[in-house]
């Protein structure tokens, strides 16, 4: 619950988009007040930031935008994952994804990029070379997306190989 | 576009009911999970885009088919995250695990569905007036379940609100012929087919804090039947290491109970625990229900926190302000404070029998409770936390009274129903406003009231919201599950000011200038009841409610579900609005519901066992305490049933419980004579030892939540290893061995009798008198009644233990099957009223006494001839009544003792006597209903009426039949 809402904080400050005091209910749901009203839930929030800001990242088309919210919601699902053992159904399944693809939609970085960054900056951080090197292709996207500086904050730039060290 | 999708997957029903409703073309293909042409990610169902897209979350695809409409996008998206993300993992795990269903998973799974239900109050659809993405994502998750009536009945029995909206949305064209397209089968491999073409993340159970997860996690044995065998995990050599330290070396320095030096206070740096069970109404007798609701589960929990010689204080006592008690006083012609006097003792009487140790049991109606209540009051006032508003109230100009809602009765606006009551119309149910009533009239006199505006104080709840939002935040982690749900819907909305304060006589009065007439909501009142009674108890009361800085009282309430909004916001913003530090809750503890058999508890229809009843049973205290706690309603609404309680009895207490302890004592008295022989620990003994340290570490990390059910069955677990040590040890046939073997005999007798003793600590909270009878069968120091961590040895080498006797008797059949048709309904013994006349001619005369007193005082105090000459008349047309009753009987030995007119029954089977007693009844019944269709007095009619019932017991032994009466208007069923 704690990455939610450092994630959430990032994804503000990215997409200027002020996020107001976030809180977790009665029900251990997030929740944050946006234009005076109350909107619970992780990707719900992460959504309507993205309404809010100039530069909403949507997708360039409509069929692009579902695609958007399909992955918004599959890490809404399947991010807490990351914090146990499924962790690697998930690191594969990302990377399957991104082996036919420079990003998660279309060939253009949209919202699904930049949440995704953000949840998976504490994986990444944690990963030996050699597990870098078993995700190559998701390794790959990651070492490109984290070269904006605007994106990557105050997170630290993770060292990739290049070279395939171990097979 | 088309959607590609394995058999049977619930999720597809999404994608297709979502085309029909937007009226765009989605084709399907069934397609085997292996179909390697979809995987990456490997995910069925699957929606293609015109485009050539794959879209793979069915919630997304439903949204792109279905936008939602302008406005209700943050609404709809709410819903669609919900579904996917916390409430589809959980139903999917619930229902695809079969019978071993873990207990957390189903108690989260509750609590998801609870959520839903309340969301679903008074809806059609969950957002907005139109069917959107969310009702659709929603319905196809819990369509297999709900279509499956076992299912159903199992998971969704007390969800009316999601079974309407359901069951509307099943009706649907675009929802029918969706259903029949993919033929989604009811039943849990619906959910087996989901996951396989899809896998969902690993649920997360349950909502502890931080600090509980630190806490070892240990699996429940407890939440389901013990039928279901849970897996145990394999003992560790830790767990075994540390069992025998315990035993070794735990004995010197195990607790001892400490010192209770009277009157309880609170102590700087020690743990503190301040208990209250929910004020019981006053005007009834206490059901079952209403037993293990609040004051059993409050005693359970107390006894617990002394056994770990906490300071520990259980309050509790009669709520007796308020309109019913006025009710109640006029219906039996007592005065409020003779009818509070009354019932307080008969609630102190069953508590007491059911052996509920409150360290006070005390009432409402006492100077301390007017006092507490009026200074918090003007604190709250004081510091601008109320408001006054002028509401419409019905005044009888006659009486010189205002009419609370029960005291009005007219015709029901919605139904014209005549006789309907001031809050809720008989006739058709629903709930009305007493002064929408067409020609409302008053209760006692008859008269028209009048409508008059009248000035009430309110307590401003939204001022006071920030507050409690902000102290609810630190604590409603630790309550159960319904109260954090009914919290949280309340919150949702935002609060609105409470009326506090009623135009009523019988209350504390408002402590203010110009509101002399007033009195308290008892709304209001009845919480501060639990600091007044402290108050009673001590004069040094402050000290648990006002603590010092350096001291922590910890509030534990213990409630029924209905009474969470009281707990959770209503008296806690009185506490806050006070702004003096007085101790708020911090655990707040609501059961559900406990229904009799497969119906409810009715007072009236005399359904269900109620407190004075027990007693008469035959049934020891302990063994009620013991079944009412194993059917505790804690996670959703239980039974009680005859059957199973015998069954339980029967198996756990006797076969179980009772017989492992009655063996140990036994051979122990028969091979050695009563003493405790030297205890070797070998591995069967250490690994019984470890097993039963996972079971006392479990035991009291449910009682810590308050988890009662769990507890208990942790104890049966407890002597169900003992019982399996002994069969495998076999003592006995040891005792025929060699020196050596008979040694060894001792050893596992004198083991097993140390596990009574620590059985008899376990057991204290649950059944004290059983506790108490064990530790006398062993003859057990007094200083062994305290917790320790793991077991220690409580008895040593050389004791000598007491005499065994069997601890608990078998209920036979013959018994319950008895008990059962006894309180099947309209059984006497429910109502207190026990010296209430039964035959006409007591009626009668019971009648005539009141109505000749009434005369005598209106003509005392000098009323008007024409205001007591009716109630004359009604008088002698009493007395003539009385008359004629005694005329058959009139051979008989003496009038009014004992069933009239018997003979008449004499001669069954005579035509002429059918006949007879066939027109008197229609007479009699005739007389009945107009004399109720005049609107006479219950004092009037009931004698008619009672004269009616013995004319057609007559009837039936004379061998004729009733006919079913025409119903006079149903008031009395």
């Amino acid at each position: 619950m704690g990455c939610d809402e450092k994630c959430i904080r990032q994804v503000s400050q990215y997409l200027n988009a002020p996020v107001g005091k976030l809180a977790f209910d009665v029900g251990g749901n997030i929740s944050a007040t946006l234009s005076n009203s109350t909107v619970t839930g992780f990707a719900t929030i992460v959504l309507s930031l993205a309404k809010l800001s100039k530069t909403p990242q949507f997708g360039r088309n409509i069929e692009d935008e579902v695609v958007v919210r399909q992955w918004i919601e599959y890490i809404a699902c399947y991010g807490r994952c990351l914090e146990s053992s499924s962790s690697r159904r998930v690191l594969e399944e990302l990377n399957d994804v991104l082996s036919s693809g420079a990003y998660f939609v279309g060939n253009y970085q949209t919202l699904a990029d930049v949440v995704i960054y953000y949840i998976l900056y504490n994986v990444m951080l944690g990963l030996t070379l050699q597990e870098k090197e078993q995700y190559q292709h998701l390794s790959r996207w990651f070492a490109n997306m984290q070269q904006d500086p605007a994106l990557r904050q105050k997170n630290r730039l993770l060292v990739f190989s290049r070279i395939p060290l171990y097979s | 576009m088309k959607l590609y999708t394995n058999q049977n997957n619930p999720a597809a029903l999404k994608v297709l009911i979502a085309g029909n409703t937007s009226g765009k073309n989605v084709t399907h293909e069934i397609v085997a999970v292996s179909d390697a042409q979809h995987h990456c990610p490997r995910r069925l169902p699957v929606l293609l885009l015109d485009s050539g897209k794959k879209i793979f979350s069915t919630n997304a695809s439903t949204r792109y088919l279905l936008p939602p409409s302008q406005g209700s996008e943050i609404p709809v998206d709410q819903w669609l995250e919900w579904e996917a993300c916390q409430f589809l993992p959980v139903l999917a795990a619930c229902l695809s695990s079969g019978p071993k269903l873990d207990g957390d998973l189903r108690n989260r799974f509750i609590e998801l569905l609870q959520t839903l239900d309340v969301a679903l109050l008074n809806k059609e659809y969950i957002v907005g007036n139109s069917i959107s993405a969310a009702d659709i994502v929603l319905f196809c998750s819990l369509y297999p379940l709900v279509a499956d009536p076992r299912l159903r009945q199992y998971w969704l029995a007390d969800r009316q609100n999601i079974v309407s909206w359901f069951l509307h949305l099943q009706a649907l064209p675009t929802v029918k012929t969706a259903l029949e397209a993919l033929k989604v089968q009811p039943g849990g491999e619906a959910y087996q087919a989901l996951i396989a073409g899809c896998w969902q993340p690993m649920p997360e159970v349950s909502l502890l804090t931080p600090a509980d997860k630190q806490r070892p996690q240990l699996q429940s044995t407890g939440s389901l039947d013990s039928s279901i065998a849970p897996k145990e995990a394999p003992i560790s050599e830790a767990e075994l290491e540390s069992a025998r330290e315990a035993w070794v070396t735990g004995t010197s320095s195990r607790p001892r109970p400490k010192l209770i030096k009277k009157p309880i206070m609170p102590i700087a740096g020690e743990k503190n625990i301040l208990i209250t069970s929910a004020l019981p109404y006053v005007n009834n007798v206490p059901h079952l229900g209403n037993i293990i609701g609040c004051v059993l589960s409050a005693d359970v929990f107390a006894r617990y926190c002394r056994l770990c010689n906490h300071n520990t204080l259980y309050i509790c006592g009669t709520d007796e302000y308020g309109t019913a008690t006025e009710t109640k006083a006029l219906e039996e012609g007592l005065t409020p404070q003779q009818i509070c006097d009354k019932y307080f003792l008969i609630h102190d009487a069953v508590y007491k029998w059911f052996n509920i140790s409150f360290d006070y049991f005390g009432r409402t109606t006492t100077p301390e409770q007017t006092r507490v209540c009026q200074e918090m009051f003007l604190e709250v006032h004081g510091n601008g936390f109320t408001s006054t508003q002028h509401m419409d109230q019905l005044l009888c100009q006659k009486c010189n009274r205002y009419l609370a809602d029960r005291f009005v009765e007219g015709t029901c606006p919605l139904c014209g129903y005549e006789d309907a009551r001031g809050d809720q119309c008989d006739g058709c149910g629903h709930l009305i406003n007493a002064v929408e009533l067409l020609s409302p009239r008053c209760k006692i006199c008859r008269t028209t009231p009048i409508i008059q505006k009248s000035e009430q104080f309110f307590l401003d709840l939204p001022k006071v919201e920030p507050l409690i939002r902000h102290w609810i935040d630190k604590v409603w982690a630790g309550w159960s599950n319904n109260a954090r749900v009914i919290a949280r819907s309340w919150l949702k909305d935002g609060l609105k000011p409470r009326c506090i304060t009623r135009d009523l006589k019988w209350g504390i009065p408002v402590p203010l200038k110009g509101y002399e007439n007033k009195v308290f909501y008892v709304w209001f009142d009845a919480p501060i009841g639990y600091v007044s009674i402290t108050a009673e108890y001590s004069k040094e009361w402050k000290r648990w409610w006002q603590p010092k800085s350096d001291t922590q009282v910890t509030l534990y309430q213990f409630i029924g579900k209905d009474n969470v909004p009281f707990h959770s916001i209503m008296f806690p913003a009185t506490l806050l609005a006070c702004n003096k530090g007085y101790t708020i809750v911090s655990y707040i503890m609501a059961t559900e519901y406990l229904n009799y058999e497969d119906g409810k508890f009715s007072k009236s229809r005399g359904v269900g066992v109620f407190g004075t009843d027990a007693q008469n049973t035959g049934i020891p205290a302990d063994i009620w305490r013991f079944y009412l706690l194993y059917v505790r309603p804690e996670s959703q609404d239980s039974s009680f049933s005859w059957i199973d309680l015998a069954t339980k009895n029967n198996s756990e207490l006797l076969n179980n419980l009772g017989n492992f302890i009655n063996r140990a004592l036994t051979f122990a008295e028969k091979f050695f004579g009563g003493i405790l022989q030297e205890i070797i620990l070998g591995p069967a003994e250490l690994a019984l030892l470890a097993q039963v340290n996972r079971e006392v570490r479990a035991y009291s990390a449910a009682l810590e939540r308050a988890r009662l059910r769990d507890g208990i069955r942790h104890i049966l677990s407890v002597s169900r290893h003992g019982n399996q040590f002994m069969q495998a040890q076999q003592p006995w046939v040891l005792m025929k061995g060699t020196d050596q073997e008979r040694q060894q005999a001792g050893s596992i007798v004198s083991l097993c009798c140390n596990l009574a003793c620590t059985l008899a600590v376990l057991l204290h909270p649950y059944m004290p008198s059983t506790s108490e009878e064990i530790c006398e069968q062993l003859n057990a120091p007094k200083d062994v009644m305290a917790l320790s961590p793991e077991v220690v040895q409580l008895l040593p080498t050389g004791h000598h233990i007491g005499k065994p006797k069997p601890l608990f008797a078998k209920i036979e059949t013959a018994q319950i099957d008895k008990l059962k048709q006894q309180f099947s309904g309209r059984q006497k013994s429910a109502s207190p009223e026990k010296s209430t006349p039964s035959t006409p001619s007591a009626y009668l005369e019971a009648a005539i006494h009141k109505q000749d007193v009434q005369i005598r005082q209106l003509k005392a105090t000098g009323a008007d001839q024409s205001e007591w000459l009716p109630l004359e008349a009604t008088l002698q047309e009493l007395k003539r009544q009385l008359a004629a009753t005694q005329q058959p009987a009139a051979n008989g030995p003496r009038v009014g003792n004992g069933p009239a007119a018997p003979a008449a029954a004499a001669s069954p089977g005579n035509p002429e006597e059918i006949a007879r007693l066939e027109a008197a009844v229609a007479q009699q019944g005739e007389k009945v209903r107009q004399l109720k269709g005049s609107g006479a007095e219950r004092s009037v009619w009931q004698p008619q009426v009672a004269i009616l019932q013995q004319l057609k017991e007559q009837l039936v032994a004379a061998g004729g039949s009733v006919a079913p009466p025409p119903k006079p208007k149903g008031k009395k069923k």
